[in-house]
């Protein structure tokens, strides 16, 4: 259906689909990775200092070791990603850096962490607003970025060069411009909305240079294709997708398997990772970076975020024509849970039909949720007969 | 709901002798908090502004121009102990919320969704809310929730939690917060705000807080004059109107009752006390004295907790001049906004000083950031202090996470190993 099997496509399912891998390659080639425990964290202040910023991604496998200390009723992103690191999965990281005042299961997680885990064992937290407005937000952001740097500074054993700052401001606008671009493409049914998951993923956990260059020659080979929605693609079910950091390509990749299309997503580490379209100004990027979080799509973690993420939604489904929403909270996450109420009541009112399929990040469920997927996108498709075949010959 | 728990606690069972020693000090405060409980719910028939507020938000604020504070967490508190609260965790469920999401809020949404099955038909409808995350990020969720389904407007105080040392540019943050929220309330209310008002209610504020500790600290005695039980029942107006006569004078009267406890060498209950223990976390509302008689019976007695000192804070007189930055380092200084470094000292700290043999975690599914790393805490605990630490699983006020049968043998055995 697409030309997908050229180079720049390949590379990036490749480092979407195992950035942890790839990630282990590149401290082979000499890279020092700064972990991100959220995709709201400013990547450009690691990266013009020399470190790879590598938003941490989860292993799909059911977590063995964090039971010890984890309860059970303790989110399940959060219960995976200390299994991993006590597993020793992220030793190749020289330092971590959480996203503090979010929520409740990431709250003691970095004290339980310097008990239980041994690499790596520098630690930070960058503090965020739970309410994102006006100066004394920004206030807040301004010093707690202040206070990284610094902390950065001395991880990386060098003081931070303002052209350098600049630099990575322009790379990662590069970046996050050639994700829209291709997002754009999918959006319009002429790329599969895998490949925007997969590049998103690789462009928070792989070497930026590479991701720039590998975005831009996607988007080049791309481009040419014909613009508009295919005919085939007329007849598929359009789903947005709503959740959590959605870092498993299965199931975007089942649901393009099964004669359906992701046409557009509210996800924390997909579109949230990409947008506003307003990018950084490479003039005053500490300043700029304080600025674009307050621009950004509301986090589940926020106050008051659910009602913007309603209105975010029903454009998106409105952008991508989408006859349905799939809701994707992980298990245990009380931000998303809460949400997805308003989320759920908001397009009940619009008459979107919607379906909730609760998650856990190795997707243990996985006959669950793809049966009661398949049962949505039944019911969405246009030819879709909802009560079974009842001619009798 | 006092007259109902206290006949529960003090009604023997199987003619047993009764384990606890009745405190005086319930009769006034059964009163203080009907004479709450009716002017919270006369307040919107007579013209009365009222607020609803998180338990670690500054009551003195609302309370000093004339709001009445209403506090859901305390009303999930007395539904859970009339063992209503499933009820209306359900109510909120079939509207969509998760069973996982803390039951406070499923409690509070529910007897939104469901008066008629809540308790005194659910709290007044508030002019406003204040919320303040320094308990937990929850309430950051449920206040935005019950904004939505309310339509009143929410003030959120934004206290972010720390590891370590307060950084002082969160004080700042937290002051200006607090300075903004006084505009807010006039706006959305009508009052007006007073300085010297303000000061006098802080001021009332921090007497009862002293005089909440003084009876907190008393417990160092033996035997202890509280048990875990007594402290739960009259930790409510500290909470709920700390700032008020009222409340002041209700600890003045459990003071005397506590001191004379002392001199006349009289515990909490009326077996030999054998054991003492800290209990962490919140009450398990819904079996209280159940639990509470499980320990005493074998004479184990709970001399201190965390949870009721969670209350502890007090505006110093340097801070008088500036209160909104008191306010903002007592709020934000709380027990649950710290590290787990921080917890692990203050109750290393309750255990030397209440002179105690080991302690109780109730692992509570409904508070995340009460619970989550009591694992590393019960091992780092026992290793410091070279005593023995239980986990219990259970909810606060969901009993359907509660195992009636499981959790009095965890107890006896432990009990067991301790005695």
């Amino acid at each position: 259906m697409y030309a997908m099997a050229s180079p720049p496509f390949d590379r990036i399912v490749g480092l979407g689909r195992d950035p942890i891998e790839s990630a282990r390659q590149l401290v082979h080639g000499g890279h020092r990775l700064l972990g991100l425990v959220c995709p709201n964290l400013p990547e450009e202040l690691p990266h013009a200092l020399g470190l790879v910023p590598f938003r941490v991604v989860v292993r799909p496998t059911p977590p063995t070791r964090s039971p010890e200390v984890l309860q059970t009723f303790c989110c399940s992103w959060v219960q995976a990603l200390l299994d991993q690191a006590m597993r020793g999965e992220l030793a190749h990281l020289d330092a971590i850096t959480f996203s503090g005042n979010t929520c409740d299961s990431l709250q003691n997680l970095p004290d339980i962490w310097r008990r239980t885990v041994e690499r790596p064992a520098q630690l930070h937290t960058l503090r965020l607003p739970v309410v994102n407005q006006g100066e004394l937000a920004l206030d807040l952001l301004r010093a707690e970025i202040r206070q990284w740097q610094g902390w950065l500074e001395r991880l990386a054993g060098s003081a931070l060069d303002r052209s350098r700052l600049r630099a990575s401001v322009l790379l990662f606008n590069r970046i996050r411009a050639a994700l829209r671009q291709l997002q754009r493409m999918a959006i319009e049914g002429r790329l599969p909305y895998s490949l925007v998951q997969a590049a998103a993923i690789s462009a928070q956990t792989h070497e930026r240079a590479e991701i720039a260059d590998l975005l831009d020659a996607a988007v080049e080979v791309a481009r040419p294709w014909s613009a508009g929605r295919a005919r085939d693609e007329e007849s598929k079910a359009r789903v947005v997708l709503a959740g959590g950091c959605l870092d498993d390509l299965r199931l975007i990749e089942w649901i393009e398997q099964h004669d359906a299309a992701v046409v557009g997503d509210d996800g924390c580490a997909l579109s949230r990772s990409f947008e506003p379209e307003a990018d950084l100004d490479p003039q005053d990027p500490l300043e700029e970076m304080a600025r674009r979080h307050m621009r950004r799509s509301r986090c589940p973690v926020q106050s008051q975020s659910a009602v913007t993420r309603a209105a975010a939604l029903s454009q998106k489904i409105q952008r991508g024509e989408a006859q349905g929403v799939v809701l994707l909270p992980y298990k245990g996450c009380e931000p998303h849970a809460f949400d997805n109420v308003i989320l759920a009541e908001t397009l009940d009112q619009l008459g979107v039909p919607h379906v909730t399929l609760e998650i856990e990040p190795h997707l243990g469920n996985w006959g669950q949720i793809t049966t009661r997927l398949e049962a949505f996108l039944e019911m969405l498709s246009d030819d879709g007969e909802l009560y079974g075949d009842t001619e009798v010959s | 709901m006092l007259a109902r728990l206290t006949r529960r606690r003090s009604a023997p069972s199987d003619g047993e002798q009764p384990l606890y020693r009745p405190l005086g000090s319930t009769g006034p405060l059964k009163t203080l908090m009907k004479r709450y409980y009716l002017v919270t719910k006369a307040a919107p028939r007579v013209g009365l502004k009222t607020a609803w507020l998180t338990s670690g938000a500054p009551v003195e604020l609302p309370l000093s121009m004339g709001i009445i504070p209403q506090y859901p967490e305390n009303y999930g508190a007395l539904c859970g102990a009339r063992r209503v609260s499933v009820e209306l965790c359900q109510a909120a469920e079939a509207r969509g919320y998760s069973p996982d999401l803390c039951s406070y809020a499923r409690n509070d949404l529910g007897s939104i969704f469901a008066p008629d099955r809540a308790p005194l038909k659910g709290l007044s409808r508030p002019d406003v809310l204040i919320a303040c995350n320094n308990i937990c990020g929850t309430v950051t969720k449920w206040w935005e929730h019950l904004a939505y389904h309310l339509k009143v407007p929410l003030f959120m105080l934004d206290t972010p939690f720390t590891e370590g040392e307060r950084p002082p540019h969160l004080i700042d943050y937290a002051t200006r917060q607090v300075e903004a929220m006084i505009p807010f309330l006039e706006r959305h209310t009508g009052r007006r705000f007073s300085r010297r008002r303000f000061a006098r209610v802080a001021e009332r504020s921090s007497e009862t807080i002293r005089l909440w500790n003084d009876c907190l600290d008393l417990c160092t005695a033996h035997p202890s004059p509280l048990n875990s039980a007594d402290r739960f029942l009259v930790m409510a107006p500290v909470v709920t109107i700390r700032g008020s006569r009222s409340a002041l004078g209700f600890y003045r009267t459990l003071k005397r009752e506590v001191v004379q406890r002392i001199e006349r060498g009289e515990g909490a209950i009326l077996r030999e006390e054998r054991t003492r223990l800290l209990w962490d976390n919140i009450a398990i509302w819904y079996d209280i004295f159940g639990l509470s008689a499980r320990f005493a019976g074998t004479g184990a007695v709970f001399p201190v907790d965390t949870y009721t000192s969670a209350w502890t804070g007090i505006i110093d007189g340097r801070e008088k001049r500036d209160p909104a930055r008191g306010v903002a380092r007592v709020y934000s200084d709380i027990y649950l906004n710290r590290g787990i470094d921080s917890r692990l000292q203050i109750m290393e700290r309750m255990i030397r000083r209440f002179d105690l043999d080991g302690f109780v975690l109730h692992s509570n599914r409904s508070c995340k950031p009460y619970s989550l790393g009591q694992q590393v805490i019960r091992r780092e605990l026992s290793q410091r202090t070279g005593k023995p630490g239980l986990v219990i699983e259970a909810d606060m006020v969901d009993s359907r996470h509660y195992d009636s049968r499981r959790v009095p043998s965890q107890v006896a055995a432990f009990l067991e190993v301790l005695q």
